[in-house]
């Protein structure tokens, strides 16, 4: 009987320690340590940040950023990569400010819900074809989309002429699309809120989002066990598209401006961000809480630097270093507690 | 899952499963050239043959990942024609392959119902009934597996486990295991062999693909063997001698098992005193001299590997000594432990051991690369050479010296392996598993090449989870549970009883304290 006690209390214990251990071991938790950190210091730096409205206008201009970071999250989970999305946010941008730009000139008016319909299945596609060059004809998705994003980008020069087209042409309603407010909040921060929830139970309850995590983590199993894994890359980059698409309109939107140099480069912060909220960069791994905190890390960290004079300069730097940190502590985190589990070990 | 089998008189063939005149080639390589099998119902049938005999092949054709060129199937006497994986287990066949094909980052319970989930009224994951499911399945077996956790984190008998759960959860009728196994530790296999007991006694027939002569004797009433792509007989286990099978597997008379040894001992060469690593082991001390070839050996866990590891300079250890030929050394890395003349074939050739993209003779060269060194350019002519002279010498079956690695069978990339320790100079070769995963002709002459090296003066140390390779080979035998020495034999006085009562039943047992570390020390 004794022996029974001591037994189930050291497996007690155990249990005890695995609740702790995934606490702590969890990337979301070091994310969140860090994000606090952050806060308590650019408080003491700049209060002004803290202000409501500072904080709605920065969460506002990186709103398309954390949007494209849903698609992406899915798409790296299922071990690819999508570097065409600034592209496709171009091009779904110029071709959405073409039209207006038209209806401008022939003095019409044209809806904003077509617009965006446009832009949307314009994104698709794009997302499409990343997907079945991928999924079906099984080209390399650095390479895949590393071409297609010079095609996008070209595209969207052509459709736009390479002109400017600013705020004068959009109309109201659809500037209104993002600047708008709802109880106090902009439209685009709701779309985000709204597609966070949807994509939320998209990657854990539905069949297809959790497809995107078994073809990532075991290509091979997934296929012995019928999952059809190149219509599951064809969905994963189409939804990344169609989010791109969406994207654009807002981009163009929100700024009331648009040149087809527009989100070049973006592609790459959104990855980062990816990456920093713990998304294996090999498939299979990765949470929607962990992308959405680092997500609103990257944001406020540009806010802050924004916010003190001449550090603007310093932005890139510092977020390329917040990564390595990350990183890093994700990896000391791991080894300290294997080491402590070592020596709680009994021999 | 209960599954009944009613018996319609007359109706139903004897056979649940049966295979004719099956053809498979990829290319110009006949893969199956006219096989045939039966399965009983309710039987365990073992299927053996040396590596490249087409067991792997054959299972997939049962499973449909292969389409056969030519031949028939038929189940429960009615011929089948199976397109894909799908309708293979929509017929109750399920199989678990040798290299566990799991979701290794999703839980238990998504593993177990990936394909079949199970959707609350909005047809979204219904997770809680999932998990419910999931753990009434899973207590069938054992009790140690949590259905939350990642697949990963499991052990690899537990995810062996899951595998079967998630066939009995599909309602297999007919489950193939595929070398099941082949990395588990004698506990574990015991483990897994009362499962399969209990399946059979449900009423699942199943085929057992082993290389280990003790799966079949404990769980087989029949047995198959292939070779050479070929069909060469079945037979039952009790009529059949293990000679017999032997020849039939190689289809050459191996007088025994493990050959002769004929190599002198002589002084000690290396010692190990007290070593002791804080989480792996503590208090090891043993042993080994010129021309002996000492086993180390015990259960998975037993921190075995993590103390060659210390000895080569991988792992450091917190405290003890290590001396050589009488000498107290220091080794702090591979490279110290390389220039004292100890080397150290990993247990993972593909992992640790070798680049398997890479010419032979660039993997036989590169521990001592800087031999080949002049201005300008490596004496490629040289290294050329030595490569021709060592493989000669290990006698490998190869197309050449600038044949990748990966173009060899396991056990010839084992030789290489062993080549490329026998370029560095040493007195002291610690081997790691050698003859996992490799098949029973290769192994024989994995040992004639253990016994030469004996006989050169070599001291060799192997670690090994195989008991009767332990025995078979080795002149003295250390065993150790959970990172202490427990006993040491003298190969004489050795026997299974012995060293299974050293490995598993000594007093202080710690066994239940802690399961986590075993896979963070992994």
């Amino acid at each position: 009987m004794m022996g029974n006690n001591g037994m189930s209390a050291a497996v007690g214990k155990r249990k005890f320690g695995g609740v702790i251990k995934k606490i702590t071991g969890a990337r979301e938790f070091g994310l969140t340590v860090a994000f606090a950190v952050l806060i308590v210091l650019a408080l003491i730096i700049t209060p002004d940040l803290f202000q409501v409205e500072t904080l709605l206008s920065n969460l506002r201009n990186y709103a398309y950023v954390g949007i494209m970071v849903l698609g992406m999250m899915g798409v790296i989970i299922t071990g690819g990569i999508d570097l065409s999305v600034g592209s496709t946010l171009a091009l779904t941008g110029a071709i959405t400010a073409t039209i207006l730009n038209n209806a401008y000139d022939n003095k019409t008016n044209f809806p904003t819900f077509v617009l965006v319909i446009i832009g949307i299945a314009v994104g698709a596609v794009c997302g499409f074809i990343n997907g079945v060059l991928i999924g079906k004809l099984k080209v390399q998705p650095m390479i895949a989309t590393l071409a297609t994003m010079y095609i996008y980008r070209g595209a969207a020069y052509i459709v736009s002429g390479g002109t400017w087209i600013t705020a004068s042409k959009l109309t109201d309603g659809f500037k209104n699309l993002t600047t708008g407010k709802f109880l106090g909040i902009y439209h685009i921060i709701w779309y985000l809120i709204i597609l966070i929830a949807i994509f939320a139970v998209f990657y854990r309850y539905t069949t297809s989002g959790r497809r995107f995590y078994a073809v990532g983590t075991n290509e091979e199993s997934a296929k012995i066990i019928g999952i059809k894994t190149d219509r599951v890359k064809i969905l994963a980059y189409t939804v990344m598209g169609t989010l791109a698409g969406f994207c654009g309109i807002l981009f163009v939107s929100n700024l009331a401006i648009f040149n087809a140099s527009i989100g070049d480069g973006v592609e790459l912060d959104v990855i980062a961000i990816c990456v920093l909220g713990g998304v294996s960069i090999v498939g299979g791994k990765g949470t929607l809480l962990g992308a959405v905190i680092a997500f609103l890390m990257m944001t406020i960290v540009s806010a802050f630097l924004s916010m003190i004079t001449g550090m603007s300069v310093w932005s890139d730097a510092l977020k390329g270093l917040i990564i390595v940190v990350a990183v890093l502590v994700n990896v000391i985190t791991a080894y300290m507690s294997e080491k402590r589990t070592l020596k709680e070990r009994v021999i | 899952m209960e599954i009944t089998i009613t018996n319609a008189e007359g109706k139903m063939s004897e056979y649940i499963l049966e295979l004719k005149d099956i053809v498979k080639t990829f290319g110009p390589v006949k893969a199956l050239d006219g096989v045939q099998f039966q399965l009983k119902r309710g039987e365990i049938h073992a299927i053996m043959g040396e590596n490249g005999a087409g067991k792997s092949t054959f299972i997939k054709v049962i499973t449909a990942v292969h389409q056969p060129d030519y031949g028939m199937m038929f189940l429960d006497g009615e011929k089948v024609n199976i397109k894909d994986p799908i309708e293979a287990q929509k017929l109750g066949i399920a199989a678990i392959y040798q290299n566990v094909t799991s979701f290794p980052d999703l839980t238990v319970t998504e593993n177990i119902f990936m394909g079949q989930e199970i959707y609350n009224s909005l047809h979204l994951y219904n997770w809680g009934e999932m998990n419910k499911r999931a753990k009434a399945i899973i207590k069938q077996f054992t009790d140690r597996i949590d259905v939350s956790q990642k697949m990963n984190e499991l052990s690899v008998a537990e995810q062996q486990m899951v595998e079967i759960a998630k066939a009995i959860s599909r309602d297999a009728r007919i489950l193939i295991m595929d070398e099941p196994t082949a990395s588990l530790t004698k506990y574990e296999c015991e483990e897994l062999y009362s499962v399969a007991e209990k399946l059979r006694d449900k009423g699942v027939s199943i085929i057992l693909i082993t290389h280990k002569f003790e799966d079949m004797y404990r769980l087989a009433s029949r047995v198959t063997v292939f070779r050479d792509a070929q069909y060469i007989g079945t037979w039952d286990i009790d009529k059949i001698s293990t000679a017999k099978l032997i020849e039939a597997m190689v289809g050459r008379q191996l007088s025994q098992m493990y050959p002769n040894k004929t190599a002198k001992i002589g002084d000690v060469v290396l010692e190990v005193k007290n070593l002791s690593c804080v989480g792996y082991f503590k208090d090891i001390s043993f042993n080994v001299r010129r021309g002996e070839i000492l086993a180390i050996t015990g259960l998975v866990g037993a921190s075995r590997t993590e103390v060659c590891q210390s000895i080569y300079g991988i792992l450091k250890p917190t405290s003890g000594t290590i001396e050589m030929d009488g000498k107290p050394i220091k080794i702090r890395s591979s490279k110290d432990a390389l220039k004292y003349g100890i080397g150290l074939l990993p247990e993972d050739r593909h992992l640790q051991g070798l680049v398997v993209q890479l010419p032979i003779y660039q993997n036989v060269t590169m521990p001592v690369i800087k031999k080949y060194e002049q201005p300008l350019f490596l004496n490629s002519e040289k290294e050329r050479e030595d490569a021709v002279r060592l493989c000669k010498k290990i006698d490998l079956r190869a197309s050449g010296i600038n044949a990748p690695p990966s173009s060899l069978s396991g056990g010839n990339q084992q030789k290489v392996v062993v080549a490329k320790f026998l370029n560095c100079d040493l007195k002291v070769l610690i081997m790691d598993e050698p003859t996992k995963g490799i098949d029973v002709g290769a192994k024989y002459s994995i040992y004639e090449i253990m016994n030469e090296l004996a006989s050169s003066g070599y001291a060799i140390i192997m670690v090994s989870s195989e008991m009767a390779e332990v025995i078979g080979m080795s002149d003295r035998i250390v065993v150790m549970k959970a990172g202490r020495k427990t006993g040491e034999f003298i190969s004489g006085e050795a026997t299974q009883e012995k060293i299974l009562e050293a490995a598993i039943m000594t007093k202080g047992n710690s066994r239940s304290v802690n399961q986590a570390p075993d896979h963070a020390a992994v």
